[in-house]
């Protein structure tokens, strides 16, 4: 009997003892001993070898004494001792262990765990805050409790390519008596009012809205109430809901608002409620609502289409039947006013999908984005959870040896990658918070209009169960491929192996696979950074058509019932104009109807006189500006032939226009256009001679200078509302006062507003872009980061697992440069590999971006050889610095460790 | 003295006295389990004999209760072995008993002696 023998019977005996293994080993070695002495006592006086052995045996299985006495003293192990690999789980006690277990690895090697829960940290961050970003921007954009069943209604006519169309009003009547789909029709208009309260007058812009619009959109009023039914009616419609931020800076947030009374125009109106601090449908500057009447001239109104219409949808009816019902409405229409609507038809699209429609362009690039940060944030942390596991190759083959089953340590391994995911998510949800915080002030106060419920960007539950949800999967999917490597090894090689013998292989290429597709999707990210860099870099330097530098704008409104002769407005704006001009600093003074780039256009369909003429509803249609005849050389647009409008110019002169160089391209090509005459439909019976052609002005999208448009004179079309342009030398806000108290001798009652220089307005048109620009940039850096750390943690590890092979090579006599070409041979080839891998990328998912591009192409050569080299020499520079460190092995103290 | 043949002592007196025994033979120096339960068995001619399985579980006891402390010693040529030595603790706990047996002792005797005639 051996001491082997003894120590299987001793164990055997505490087998049901539940015994910590320290313990039970110490106890196992000790009784051994015993055992062995009383054997060979027994041997010495005269037993033979079976007696001896059966008598030492008795005194062990004395009655299980031992057992018994034993189980008294010694402390059971609650849980099953891994090592051991007893057949008996208690699955609560075992996660809690792995958890304290998982606790200690994670503290004794804090360094690395911290880079993971960074890595992922970052990418959940990102995708997090993207995520709250497209759930507010696009997923929930409305706080309004009937949004999925509201739709924007627009007429089109598709002969002459209008997709998107104002409604006239008389069409809102028609729809409402006849439509069998939707429930509600509401109309908006914006209007333009001189408010005065507390004596000083000031303009102000309202919704005018159907009675039904608050409750068609399903919102409550904060203050107060909505309107009633009727409220849109003649007589009872002197009533206003004032926006939450007008209620705050113009009346101080009285808490007694409602029900006082304001001067809108001269009429009273009393305040009646007080929207909540985030509505500002429509987003179009409105500081109120107040009821819409349709007066008898509207209710037959074809002709002029202006207004903004919202349906709500009856319950379970779909946008498809709307359509549908629509057409079979326009087709009645269309044959009971032929005048007006011929050719027009209607289309209904959701709320949603067209206030959300800028962004949707972007969203294949903004959520592709966030993808590829999620993969290369996952890809890092696989990198760093492979070396982690690596470095603990011994650990787990002794335990594996000692009895642990594989799943029980692979399911130790996974229960510490969650722990790091947990923590990374929980960091992640941190940096996204203020991430959002930062966004949200940051934005331009002027984007909301764009991209509605931006403001209310912020996490929310959907949110956090999907960050909590990408937490959780991430640590399984890459802790578990580490986890199956590192018990997958071969327990009698690793355990005989030194502690820094490189292991070639599987874990190897998994390292240098992960590290190649970090590099190929940073490339990728990069290179649409790049892009949009260069789009914006372009929309910066091309000509707009005008120049807006020390350009001022302000608008004013004549009011109808005080101006309602055109020839009041025409003195007004003339005397106006004339004393702007004479102020200091003043170089132009002009006045346009709807100013370049700020959204506003208005459109009109026309025949070219001695042309044969167009059919009815096939006529072309071309953009119009009203403007005076300084306007021209106040904005910087460039007359190119004939001549400028002047004052002679008036309303009984030969009604005149000018055209833009569009205009004569698309319709006068091969012609003179100057001499040329043109009817519009409003005025058909007035034929307008062109006398100039002017450059090309950049459409609100800052995409297009093709847009055709044509000039009116202000004389021969006086408006009710202009833009005043005023070229001044030095800082150009500093006019506005001057020019306030020049209007206010005029006219004390007449104010203007939204004072802004043109320079701002272009800024607000450009700076979605310039937003899409930054957020690619500061992706794209934060990916080359990333995939920088990954690389650099790759190849040190690398370096360090083969320091007694350097140490060898350098003490037969390899340089530097040997050992370099080593390292960096090795690290050039995972960049070029991984370069080229994103190149093909790249090429492919660049056309995402098409849309967002401008003056530059997807596959752009310039920018994706830049960005590549860019990156390649970042990847090689992580890569040199472990090449340094192999350089500095002492292969005396490698060769004496050996 | 011959040796005699081990009688059977009642268990419970053995009981009674285990740790006392135990805790007298590793007062002047440390030992090891084997030889606590030799040194049992020589001293008391053979009359006492603590096996493994019930000496071992003594000695956790009373290393659990910080009378005696196991080390694990090796010495040149030997394989390591746990000795047991007393603590200062158990250098109390020793006196005690020893005193409290000697009364016990002393009072049977008293009883226990023929009454002279």
């Amino acid at each position: 009997m051996n001491a082997t023998e003894w120590k299987q019977a001793i164990r055997n005996q505490l087998a049901d003892l539940n015994l910590d293994p320290a313990r039970e080993m110490e106890i196992v070695e000790e009784l051994s001993q015993h055992m062995e002495d009383r054997y060979r006592e027994l041997l010495s006086i005269g037993a033979s070898k079976d007696e001896a052995h059966r008598a030492a045996m008795a005194e062990l299985n004395q009655n299980k004494l031992l057992t018994g006495e034993l189980r008294r003293v010694e402390r059971a192990v609650k849980y099953e001792p891994v090592a051991l690999g007893a057949g008996r789980t208690n699955m609560l006690a075992d996660i809690g262990r792995d958890f304290r277990f998982g606790a200690r690895m994670i503290k004794k090697n804090a360094g690395l765990a911290g880079l993971v829960v960074f890595a992922l940290a970052l990418g959940i961050c990102i995708n997090t805050t993207i995520f709250s970003s497209v759930d507010a921007m696009v997923l929930h954009p409305f706080s309004f409790s009937n949004e999925a069943r509201l739709v924007v209604l627009f007429e089109r006519k598709l002969s002459i390519g209008i997709t998107r169309a104002s409604i006239s009003p008389g069409n809102v009547i028609e729809w409402r008596a006849q439509s069998q789909t939707l429930q509600e029709i509401v109309a908006m208009h914006n209007r333009e009012y001189i408010m005065t309260c507390d004596g000083s007058p000031e303009r102000c812009t309202s919704y005018a809205v159907s009675a039904s619009f608050f409750d068609t959109l399903g919102v409550e009023p904060q203050l107060g109430r909505g309107f009633q039914p009727g409220e849109d009616q003649e007589g009872r419609e002197q009533v206003a809901v004032l926006r939450h931020a007008f209620w705050q800076t113009r009346f101080g947030g009285d808490p007694e608002i409602v029900g006082k009374q304001i001067l809108l125009d001269g009429k009273q109106f009393t305040v009646i409620g007080v929207m909540p601090e985030h509505f500002d449908f429509p987003y179009d500057g409105g500081e109120m609502w107040t009821p819409l009447v349709f007066g008898p001239q509207m209710t037959r109104e074809h002709s002029a289409h202006y207004m903004r219409v919202l349906g709500l949808l009856k319950p379970g009816v779909t946008v498809e039947q709307v359509n549908a019902d629509l057409d079979r409405i326009s087709k009645r229409i269309e044959q009971q006013y032929p005048d007006g609507e011929a050719g027009h038809t209607a289309v209904a699209v959701s709320l949603n999908e067209w206030y959300t429609r800028g962004v949707r362009v972007a969203l294949p690039a903004i959520i592709g984005s966030a993808i590829f940060m999620l993969l290369i944030a996952c890809s890092n942390v696989a990198n760093l959870l492979l070396v982690r596991a690596s470095t603990r190759r011994k650990e787990i083959a002794l335990r594996l040896a000692m009895g642990a089953s594989r799943w029980r340590l692979i399911r130790q391994l996974l229960t510490e990658s969650v722990m790091l995911a947990i923590a990374g998510g929980t960091l992640g949800v941190m940096m996204a918070s203020w991430s959002l915080k930062a966004i949200v002030l940051g934005i331009p106060p002027g984007m909301s209009r764009y991209i509605p419920g931006w403001s209310q960007a912020g996490l929310n539950h959907r949110v956090l169960a999907f960050t909590a949800l990408i937490s959780v999967l991430t640590g399984v999917l890459f802790g578990l491929l580490p986890a199956l490597r590192a018990t997958g090894t071969d327990l009698n090689q690793t355990l005989k192996e030194g502690s820094t013998r490189t292991v070639k292989g599987g874990s190897n290429r998994m390292r240098n696979a992960l590290v190649v597709v970090e590099l190929a999707l940073s490339l990728v990210l990069l290179i649409g950074a790049g892009l949009m860099v260069r789009s914006v870099i372009w929309i910066l330097q091309t000509d707009l058509g005008v120049k807006p530098d020390g350009v001022v704008t302000m608008n004013l409104v004549w009011p109808r019932e005080k101006y309602a002769q055109a020839q009041q407005r025409l003195n007004i704006c003339e005397q106006l104009l004339e004393r702007i001009a004479a102020l200091p600093g003043v170089i132009n003074v002009g006045a346009v109807h709807a100013l370049p780039m700020s959204g506003k256009i208005d459109g009109n369909s026309f025949q070219i006189v001695g042309l044969p003429e167009f059919e009815p509803g096939k006529e072309p249609h071309t953009d119009f500006r009203i403007a005076t005849p300084g306007y021209f050389a106040a904005i910087g647009t460039e007359v190119q032939r004939g001549r400028s409008l002047n004052e002679q110019d008036t309303a009984k002169a030969k009604r005149v226009l000018l055209v833009n160089d569009a205009f004569a391209a698309r319709f006068l090509k091969g012609t003179e256009p100057v001499g040329q005459r043109i009817t519009m439909a409003s005025d058909s019976d007035k034929p307008l001679e062109i006398i100039g052609v002017v450059a090309n002005v950049m459409n609100a999208d800052l995409d297009d200078l093709a847009e055709p448009c044509v000039y009116l004179p202000f004389a021969q079309n006086p408006v009710s509302y202009m833009t005043l342009v005023i070229r001044a030398t030095g800082a150009s806000v500093e006019i506005v006062p001057a020019v306030r108290r020049e209007l206010a001798e005029i006219d004390a009652g007449l104010p203007l507003s939204e004072a802004r220089l043109m320079t701002d307005v272009i800024y607000e048109r450009r700076s979605p872009k310039e937003v899409m620009m930054w957020m690619l940039v500061v992706l794209g850096l934060l990916a080359l980061a990333l995939a920088a750390v990954g690389t650099y943690a790759v190849m040190a590890y690398a370096v360090a697992e083969r320091t007694q092979e350097f140490g060898v090579r350098i003490a037969l006599g390899a340089q530097t440069a040997d050992i370099l070409k080593v390292v960096m041979g090795r690290g050039l080839k995972l960049t070029l590999i991984g370069v080229g891998t994103g190149l093909a990328g790249a090429f492919t998912l660049t056309r995402a971006l098409a849309r967002l591009l401008y003056g530059i192409t997807p596959t752009d050569m310039l920018t994706f050889a830049g960005v590549s080299l860019g990156l390649a020499m970042v990847a090689l520079l992580a890569c040199y610095i472990p090449a340094r460190r192999a350089l500095r092995v002492d292969p005396m103290a490698v060769l004496r460790c050996e | 003295m011959p040796y005699m043949i081990p009688k059977m002592i009642d268990r419970e007196l053995k009981k009674g006295s285990a740790e006392l025994l135990i805790l007298s033979l590793i007062e002047a120096r440390p030992r090891h389990g084997y030889e606590i339960s030799k040194q049992i068995e020589t001293r008391s001619q053979g009359a006492l004999r603590f096996h493994v399985a019930s000496l071992y579980p003594l000695l956790y006891r009373l290393e659990k209760r910080g009378w005696i402390q196991g080390r694990w010693v090796e010495k040149a040529g030997q394989r390591r072995r746990r000795y047991y030595k007393l603590t200062s603790e158990g250098k109390k706990v020793l006196a005690a008993q020893r005193s409290t047996w000697e009364t016990f002792v002393a009072a049977i005797n008293r009883i226990t002696r023929a009454e002279p005639a």
